[in-house]
């Protein structure tokens, strides 16, 4: 997938579903690659890459030194919606891919959205 | 009796040694947030979360260690580490020293009662780049900063243990004023 497929798939993201508020994609050192939102400047898409980096670091950490396992996702559940983070490999680099929706997504159906555009973004990788 | 937990909060800039020493301090498994730069910055892995060691003081006194990224997007992280801090170190690469005022808003940032909290800065790196320790410490004291300064390896247990005991007795020494 080149970068222009995946704008195009972002754009498509964010028109499907209505309640899908942001899409974005970051190194996991916080820097932006590719974001797509609807909240405006309410927030600050810098500010988006660097807080999804931390609680990959942070969710990365505890899956390795309590559950003992390897990092697959991170959720934060609000009473405005759902913040749902994957970190995937593109191009030999982990990335971490990050949803946020609005309160009336279902949990079920925001998970079911990022694990397709995890899949999708690595059929096309 | 039981032990009391205190928190240390190591500052500084981008590859000054904060995650070093707390590895080197750390008495249990540091909780190490570092992930692969991807830009240069002078090393291959950058701090993005928290980094956590723990240090036994005293029968009664144990310190959390928390490590902050260096870069002030990270600044959140910032925020919440900061909450009661009970001392801070700073650490400064001597080759890659930030400009007075980012120095100053760094210090600032995490240190707003500058009679209350210890701070004691430890200069990185020196075998690269020579570093003048006065023109620090008058830079300090002119802002209204009373910090030791040592030049230090973070990898070396002896130095890193020398900041710690360095803010313990400065800590120790303002409770009794």
């Amino acid at each position: 997938m080149n970068n222009e497929e995946i704008i195009v798939f972002f754009d498509d993201l964010l028109e499907k579903h209505f309640h899908l508020k942001l899409v974005s994609l970051s190194t996991v050192d916080g820097f932006g690659v590719f974001q797509k939102s609807k909240l405006g400047d309410a927030v600050e898409l810098d500010r988006v890459s660097a807080i999804t980096s931390s609680l990959v670091s942070l969710s990365a950490a505890g899956s390795k030194q309590v559950v003992g396992g390897q990092f697959l996702s991170t959720t934060v559940e609000t009473d405005e919606g759902f913040l749902l983070i994957r970190k995937i490999l593109m191009n030999g680099k982990d990335h971490v891919l990050a949803f946020v929706t609005g309160k009336d997504m279902l949990l079920g159906e925001a998970n079911f959205i990022a694990n397709n555009s995890v899949k999708k973004l690595l059929n096309f990788n | 009796m039981d032990t009391v937990y205190r928190k240390l909060v190591v500052i500084g800039n981008v590859g000054a040694g904060k995650s070093t020493i707390i590895k080197t301090l750390s008495e249990i498994e540091p909780v190490d947030t570092d992930v692969e730069s991807s830009i240069d910055i002078g090393k291959e892995l950058t701090t993005v979360g928290i980094d956590y060691g723990r240090i036994t003081l005293a029968k009664d006194l144990a310190i959390g260690i928390y490590g902050v990224p260096g870069q002030k997007r990270y600044s959140f992280v910032w925020d919440m580490v900061k909450e009661n801090m009970w001392a801070c170190v700073l650490l400064l690469r001597s080759d890659e020293v930030p400009s007075d005022d980012e120095l100053l808003e760094l210090i600032q940032y995490f240190i707003d009662d500058k009679n209350e909290t210890p701070l004691v800065v430890g200069v990185t790196h020196t075998d690269k780049q020579s570093f003048d320790m006065k023109v620090l410490q008058q830079f300090l004291s002119k802002h209204g900063y009373v910090a030791p300064v040592f030049t230090i390896d973070p990898r070396e247990k002896e130095h890193s243990l020398l900041l710690l005991h360095t803010v313990a007795s400065i800590r120790e020494a303002s409770k009794a004023r």
